[in-house]
């Protein structure tokens, strides 16, 4: 079973999706696309931070012709990714269709290059397993895999979108200069400097020179200063502080009858009993102790990124410093 | 000095070249030539910012008078014009020096104010040329340009440095990749065959013939031997081709016989010595702990075993005709090891000479770089032997685990929020107590007031009074954003078009310059050179001229548009504002740190 209508179409498709959600989880990153053709590999877009840019320019020019070059696209990316900070992760997704590669040099040496700057080279594949995509992946530390459906592969595309654990003495810890910018009021009239255009309102005004832009994140196109809000900063930071797994509570202490907190979820205050006053599975917060249905489980470790009970502990430190 | 001189003029590329007749125009800051022949395509439209300096010939009655306008010295390339008389070269030589002195001054009082110059620019003629095209398209860069770099504001490589992206374009990229061989074999020529007429018909392509040469040692010896001396190109290839045709038939009997006959046949039929010899000598380098007895006669064409089973017999040839033999496996296996080996051309593949010559080239280079290099060949010969080892037969390879970090955010969070209490406790100069916690009791006692409040009072009816939400209403709606009111719902309409034309434009210049003196502005701090200092202040006059101008369109407007003209020029005053305050800030700083200096060292 192959993929219908057609295979472009099913990738062109699902990397849309793709893109969106990988700005939900990573807002202060960047994306580039690369398309490869006739053995030669082409920039579609540049590194950047807007979805809608790169859904526009990805739907904008679909077509497929020749043979497929691994090495030329690796070096072209390699010559992007080459620009960014050592702060800053390197990662390559391919989603490669061909079954061969067509390349004008050692293809060897490219993934010795790629090793050596640290780019995490993953790929999914579309038609069968070749032994380079494999190699490639297993020398820079991604992952290969291939897709046997369309509903497989949206799974091994989405599985891409939050960010890979990475080497704590690889990524140092720098001070970056961020401005977070005001909303402009509603009757403000000014020419944005990424459009040209006088826009009327709306709007985030950089705190350093000025300047209007249109939409955040960004990087201020006078002054150069990264512009984030406070909502961008926090997504970014649930990847960097997990929520713990949950425990499973063993069935005997919930029969306990002296424990009588535990009749009721603590998320979304379900029964925790199933009819015939039996208990139900359900798991506890090893910090906080309060018991969880299933449901919240996997909503809190998916979606929230925060523990009701550890959020609703009073800090005691804080009380302290202001008893001061 | 004459605003501008016209005279005629012949266009020379060299001196010895007879020219094109026209006409030489020459303004303040370009000379424009037009030929009499409005076919011919020698116009010139060239400015004086690109001329580096003027030769002229000697005067003397029989001898031409010529005025060279070199663009640069070490690299020649100029333009040269034989005028008809002496008098008239003499006006064009003085408007040229004079021309030329302005603009080298205007450059000279660029640079006194860079005290020390970063780089020199070497530019070349391919990069100046780009830069003219894109002046000449774009008008708005051409008014930015002469805005500032020729008053002397920004250097050249200043203004183009933040355009890199204009000047490289998009094709540099691309062009710098090479494709590799294709995987099918075209190098396989398969005919096509006319029914009715007893013709075969053979299609080769550039890309073919390049294949066909990087298999096939042999055929391109022979084709840089034989052609042209001996048989044209088309008599190469169609001996080729019925030589290919012979083999397709495998009629190896009838192959024995035309090559005995031909002797330029019998190299296409015959098998390729070259790739022989070739073979036996990577045998003798393969690693001695290796065994090659089942690779014995390794050029696959010795061996009888590498026969395909047909009608269930092997072929038995006759021992004379052996060498006349080809087979499928032996043409597989050379075209699999040349994809591998990579493309080493990169030459455009026009004309079959070329691709010929570009090959042996790269051949010679690549003999002569084994024969130098030895390291490097003896790197690649170890890292292909560790390749080669067998996956299954290796030990497991178990690369070091590193532990995750995960930090505790409590560390971090709670961290921050002291100091934000510590800073707000500050501001607050301890006054107020600031209380966290409520006891239930309280909070339910508070509720109850709230409610025995309400319960007495009641609520109003309505609970809204409807004048005063009218009023709330329309001054959110008419008020605040009238502008976007008055626009209405039409989104191709935008506030700039509603203005008068005159008004706009200078609006979008001055809006446009203000972004580039900023940019400029922003990029050269922090401040750790003179240089930078320098270019600081420059900018900053810049843009301390165009803030009264600002106020000028304010004021000049008419009173229906003053509003909204203010309202677009408020954030370009707010930008230039910001900007100035971040310049004193930094001179006082700066003051500060350095004490008293004599002469107003920095």
């Amino acid at each position: 079973m192959d993929f219908k209508p057609s295979r472009m179409a099913v990738v062109a498709k699902h990397i849309e999706a793709f893109i969106r959600e990988f700005f939900d989880q990573n807002p202060l990153s960047q994306i580039g696309l690369v398309t490869i053709k006739d053995g030669l590999a082409q920039c579609l877009t540049d590194l950047g931070g807007s979805p809608d840019s790169h859904v526009k320019a990805l739907m904008g020019k679909l077509e497929c012709s020749g043979d497929s070059s691994l090495q030329n696209a690796l070096d072209l990316v390699h010559g992007y990714l080459n620009q960014i900070p050592s702060y800053g992760h390197r990662e390559v997704l391919i989603l490669y269709s061909a079954l061969s590669t067509c390349d004008p040099g050692d293809i060897m040496e490219t993934i010795q290059e790629c090793k050596k700057s640290k780019i995490r080279c993953s790929v999914i594949g579309l038609s069968a397993e070749i032994f380079i995509c494999r190699h490639l992946c297993q020398e820079t530390g991604g992952s290969y895999s291939v897709a046997l459906d369309e509903s497989h592969f949206k799974e091994l595309l989405l599985e891409h979108a939050p960010p890979p654990p990475a080497i704590a003495e690889f990524a140092i810890a720098n001070l970056i200069k961020m401005g977070f910018p005001q909303r402009a009021a509603e009757g403000v009239i000014s020419i944005c400097s990424c459009h040209k255009e006088a826009k009327v309102g709306g709007g985030y005004t950089c705190p350093r020179c000025k300047a209007r832009v249109c939409e955040l994140p960004t990087e201020c196109r006078i002054c150069g200063l990264t512009l984030v809000s406070s909502p961008h900063l926090a997504r970014s930071y649930h990847h960097l502080f997990p929520i713990p797994p949950f425990d499973e509570v063993s069935l005997s202490l919930l029969n306990n009858p002296h424990q009588r907190s535990s009749r009721a979820c603590f998320g979304c205050q379900e029964s925790l009993l199933i009819p015939g006053n039996k208990p139900n599975l359900c798991v506890a917060c090893p910090k906080c102790k309060q018991h969880f249905c299933l449901d919240c489980d996997i909503y809190i470790h998916e979606s929230l990124h925060n523990c009701p009970g550890c959020e609703s502990f009073r800090h005691s430190k804080i009380v302290s410093v202001t008893e001061e | 000095m004459p605003g501008e001189v016209v005279k005629r003029a012949r266009y020379k590329t060299s001196v010895k070249d007879s020219g094109v007749a026209g006409v030489l125009k020459m303004t303040e800051d370009k000379f424009v030539f037009m030929p009499n022949d409005p076919t011919s395509s020698a116009r010139l439209d060239v400015e004086f910012r690109f001329i580096k300096g003027h030769k002229f010939s000697k005067g003397g009655s029989n001898k031409p008078a010529l005025l060279n306008l070199t663009q640069d010295s070490e690299k020649g390339g100029g333009y040269i014009f034989e005028f008809e008389n002496h008098p008239d070269r003499e006006v064009c030589r003085e408007f040229v020096g004079k021309a030329l002195a302005k603009f080298s001054e205007a450059s000279k009082a660029g640079s006194e104010q860079s005290a020390v110059k970063l780089f020199d620019e070497q530019l070349s003629t391919i990069e100046m040329e780009r830069r003219i095209k894109l002046l000449r398209e774009d008008s708005e860069l051409q008014k930015l340009h002469k805005q500032f770099v020729l008053s002397g504001v920004l250097t050249e490589a200043e203004f183009w440095a933040t355009r890199k992206k204009l000047l490289d374009g998009n094709t540099s990229r691309t062009s710098k990749q090479r494709v590799g061989f294709k995987s099918a074999m075209i190098s396989d020529l398969k005919p096509l065959t006319d029914g009715r007429t007893n013709r075969v018909t053979f299609n080769l392509t550039p890309e073919i013939i390049h294949q066909i040469f990087a298999e096939k040692p042999a055929v391109h010896q022979a084709f840089l031997n034989f052609v042209p001396n001996k048989m044209t190109e088309k008599d190469f290839w169609n001996k080729y081709c019925r030589a290919e045709y012979l083999h397709c038939t495998r009629n190896t009997v009838a192959a024995a016989a035309e090559a005995a006959e031909d002797e330029e046949l019998a190299v296409f039929l015959k098998h390729d010595d070259i790739l022989a010899s070739e073979a036996r000598r990577k045998i003798r380098r393969v690693d001695p702990t290796l065994d090659m007895e089942a690779d014995q006669g390794d050029d696959y064409m010795h061996l009888p075993d590498h026969g395909i089973f047909r009608d269930g017999s092997k072929e038995i040839i006759d021992p004379q005709y052996e060498q006349y033999r080809r087979t499928l496996s032996q043409d597989l296996n050379r075209h699999a090891a040349v994809v591998l080996e990579g493309r080493p051309i990169d030459v455009e593949l026009e004309d079959t000479r070329t691709v010929a010559e570009a090959l042996a080239k790269s051949k010679r280079v690549e003999a002569a770089n084994e024969k130098s290099d030895g390291s490097v060949t003896q790197e690649r010969l170890e890292r292909i032997s560790r390749m080669t080892e067998i996956e299954d037969l290796q030990a497991p390879r178990d690369l070091p685990f590193a532990a995750l970090c995960i930090k505790d955010p409590r560390d971090y969070f709670d961290s921050q929020q002291a100091n934000a209490l510590k800073t707000l406790g500050d501001t607050l100069a301890g006054s107020k107590q600031i209380k966290c916690s409520l006891s239930t009791q309280e909070a339910y006692g508070s509720l109850r007031g709230f409610i025995s409040e309400i319960k007495s009072v009641g609520l109003s009816d309505p609970i809204v009074k409807p004048d005063i939400a009218l009023k709330v209403l329309n001054g959110l709606t008419q008020n605040i954003s009238s502008t976007k009111f008055h626009l209405g719902k039409n989104p191709q309409e935008s506030v700039l078009d509603r203005l008068p034309i005159i008004t706009k434009e200078e609006l979008l210049h001055h809006w446009t310059s203000i972004q580039e003196l900023l940019r400029h502005f922003w990029s050269s701090y922090p401040i750790t050179t003179t240089y930078l200092y320098a270019k600081a202040s420059r900018l900053k006059d810049a843009m301390s001229q165009i803030y009264p101008k600002l106020q000028e369109i304010k004021e000049s407007v008419q009173s229906d548009f003053r509003h909204q003209v203010s309202l677009l020029v408020q954030p370009m005053l707010q930008a230039l504002d910001a900007a100035f305050a971040h310049y004193d800030a930094d001179q006082q700083k700066r003051s500060a740190r350095s004490g008293e200096r004599p002469n107003g060292f920095v």
